[in-house]
């Protein structure tokens, strides 16, 4: 037997990229939660990066060691930076930390109904947050989103009524590299009925994504600090809905960590090359 | 045919901010929910079997049978609560082995 100092199940790296901001009004239990479940990379809704560089530099923050990722990749980042090493730097770093780093993003959910107000929204939102993710049930601005560089997720929700998604939205977002965003926290309800159309409607979107070969991630989406889960239990909670658990791999960490540096070194205004300047 | 069955052994943890439910609660609880989501016949196949629960730390392992694994860990991360207690059920460790269950929860115990 090989010595019990070396378990292997320790490396395991996990993401919440839905975390209600009224989750970290009770930050010791919070903290607490994420701490036992080792999730380290956690975007807060709507928390700009004011919101999150005050939370970093608060006194209640000290003690559980808070960071944002632009605060890493300036500790890490040498002048000519390649994005995978980079991720695989911040990976290595959080598990040599024992998984004790927790790292801050800020993300803004937009449920606009019509694509007027959408562009209004981005174009006032766009610097302020390091994700940014749409939600609506209309096929035309899903679409047009899908188009939309400074969009970085479609959200799903599994409880509503009608799927906005077809093969055609789904080959879009495969051409413009965007994800999908599952939320499962439907999936923890104690009304089995909710649970069943949860259920059912997952079925039907991810038979459509996955024909397509789309890439997605999954989150929970949590209401209380008890619906957290980590990496490994949302990977066996996506099986109801029929994902595979080697299809969800990089679901879990990995796509949500290279997403949120891209926009990070896109934020971080020392990175801009002079004579460079992106349209709104 | 001989058909052998292959035990799994789950070392898991209990999180609460209040006290901690008694190991009864959670057996119920984890059958009840098993019973729900894949029915009678999905529970007789799955052998569960609860051991070496620690009510001061919360820790314990279920074993139950190695194609019932995945659907055992569904269960555990759909379980928020027991007996109206906010409550976390994190598998921390999954092992073919019950000697090297043990020695991970002597580990956790430590």
């Amino acid at each position: 037997m090989k010595n019990p100092v070396t378990f292997t199940s320790d490396s395991v790296l996990s993401c919440e990229n839905y975390v209600s901001a009224d989750n970290l009004r009770n930050l010791k239990l919070f903290s607490e939660i994420v701490k036992s479940l080792r999730i380290n990379l956690l975007s807060v809704d709507d928390f700009n990066l004011d919101n999150v560089n005050e939370l970093i530099t608060s006194e209640e923050a000290q003690e559980y060691s808070v960071t944002s990722l632009v605060e890493i990749c300036n500790k890490t980042v040498e002048e000519k930076f390649d994005l995978l090493n980079l991720k695989q730097t911040i990976s290595d770093t959080i598990i040599s930390a024992k998984f004790d780093t927790h790292i801050i993003i800020s993300r803004k959910t937009l449920e606009e109904d019509s694509i007027e107000n959408l562009k209004r929204k981005l174009s006032e939102l766009r610097d302020n947050y390091e994700i940014i993710a749409v939600k609506s049930d209309d096929v035309k601005v899903l679409k047009w989103a899908a188009h939309d560089r400074r969009v970085d997720y479609i959200s799903v929700n599994l409880m509503s009524s009608n799927l906005p998604i077809d093969e055609a939205l789904c080959s879009l977002m495969k051409q413009h590299n965007k994800c999908f965003e599952l939320i499962l926290s439907p999936l923890l309800l104690s009304d089995y009925k909710g649970v069943s159309i949860a259920i059912r409607s997952g079925k039907k979107i991810f038979k459509i994504i996955g024909s397509t070969n789309t890439q997605f991630i999954l989150t929970m989406k949590p209401e209380s600090c008890y619906q957290l889960r980590n990496g490994i239990q949302i990977r066996y909670l996506a099986q109801l809905l029929d994902i595979p658990f080697n299809r969800s791999k990089m679901s879990v960490f990995d796509n949500q960590l290279l997403i949120a540096l891209k926009n990070a070194m896109k934020l971080n205004k020392s990175n801009i090359v002079d004579g460079i300047k992106e349209d709104d | 045919m001989v058909v052998i069955t292959r035990d799994r052994y789950v070392v898991f943890q209990v999180i609460s901010n209040e006290d901690l439910p008694a190991l009864s609660s959670i057996k119920s609880k984890i059958w009840d929910e098993y019973q729900t989501i894949f029915g009678v016949n999905g529970t007789t196949g799955a052998g569960l079997f609860f051991d070496n629960y620690n009510e001061v730390e919360g820790t314990g392992i279920i074993r139950c049978e190695h194609k019932a694994l995945s659907k055992l860990m569904v269960i555990l991360s759909r379980i928020t609560d027991i007996n109206s207690t906010d409550i976390i059920l994190i598998p921390l460790y999954t092992t073919g082995l019950v000697n090297k269950a043990k020695s991970y929860l002597k580990i956790l115990e430590k």
